[in-house]
């Protein structure tokens, strides 16, 4: 019976993925400036956050324009200098604007899944 | 079949040529920027793998990802942000329809606050925030609608776990009066407790 459902869970996890990451780069951010090697590194390491670590540096660079991040330049104790990133105050209310409106999403969403079993 | 560092380097280019010219219908900063973050990426990643193998090397940019996946998704963020800038008012008749709709809200908000100004106060919930940082801590306070209130306490011993939330005031999943302020404490080196944190709890607690 299962085998006549079409499966959508990779386009769904890519819909959820797209909505959340952003969320979570700023997330991450709030604990303390990170590098972008650092940072891809981090969110790779999170199972289905990212496929590829690649993608996560066009989201940086329209964050970054967007203003919701600032960068900055420190030096490596090895190899060339890093470019640092640094939650703005902007970025800051975007991140308690989020985790304010996933907690009602989340407990939502949960409710009804339960609701339904 | 050892290939030496020239070799190397010159997968690399490729890589990057590559990803250049799949980047090819974004704005020339944008692109100028992907390419240096990726390839200070790969850099740092040969650096800290440590391997100068052609395998190593393939298996991180197999990480990085093909470069036209990594130009979709710039191109989809893009594409996003237009949409985002599009929204944007240009138009004087548009100034002007959002200008009346914003009068009409702020007069229908004053005769409604007027109206009930003597509903009861709302309340939310305390988030829990015991184990992490003080800074995520601020933040989901603040996202709840409370105030936080951070007291600092110099660490006794190498058992607390430094830098996290350590002790909440006021009870998980009660309700309680939304913008009053939460006391939660966090462990931290007795000099890490400098003068910016506060030593005591704030003396208007949640009523209990």
């Amino acid at each position: 019976m299962y085998d006549m459902v079409e499966d959508r869970s990779p386009n769904l996890m890519r819909q959820m993925r797209r909505g959340a990451i952003e969320y979570c780069v700023l997330a991450l951010l709030c604990e303390r400036d990170m590098y972008g090697f650092e940072l891809t590194r981090t969110l790779a390491a999170a199972d289905g956050l990212v496929t590829s670590e690649g993608t996560v540096y066009p989201l940086l660079t329209r964050i970054r324009k967007e203003g919701l991040v600032e960068t900055f330049w420190e030096d490596s104790p090895q190899g060339p200098a890093r470019r640092y990133y640094r939650l703005t105050t902007e970025g800051r209310h975007a991140l308690a604007r989020f985790v304010d409106q996933w907690s009602q999403f989340r407990d939502t969403v949960d409710k009804l899944l339960q609701g339904g079993r | 079949m050892n290939m030496t560092s020239v070799d190397l380097d010159s997968i690399v280019n490729t890589y990057l040529a590559d990803l250049d010219s799949a980047l090819g219908d974004l704005p020339a900063s944008d692109r100028r920027q992907i390419i240096e973050s990726i390839t200070s990426h790969i850099d740092e990643a040969r650096a800290s793998n440590g391997s100068q193998s052609e395998a190593a090397l393939r298996e991180i940019l197999d990480q990085l990802g093909d470069p036209s996946e990594i130009a979709a998704a710039a191109q989809g963020d893009v594409i996003g942000e237009q949409t985002r800038g599009s929204r944007r008012l240009t138009s004087p008749v548009a100034w002007a329809v959002a200008v009346v709709a914003v009068i009409v809200i702020v007069v229908l908000s004053l005769l409604f606050a007027g109206t009930f100004s003597t509903q009861a106060a709302r309340y939310g919930q305390i988030p829990n925030i015991l184990g992490a940082t003080y800074q995520r801590a601020e933040v989901e306070i603040k996202a709840a609608g409370f105030k936080p209130w951070l007291v600092c306490q110099p660490k006794q011993n190498d058992q607390i776990p430094g830098n996290r939330v350590v002790m909440l005031e006021g009870f998980l999943g009660e309700s309680y009066p939304l913008g009053a302020y939460v006391n939660f404490k966090v462990a931290l080196s007795p000099t890490g407790c400098h003068a910016n944190f506060h030593t005591v709890p704030k003396r208007t607690p949640i009523p209990y």
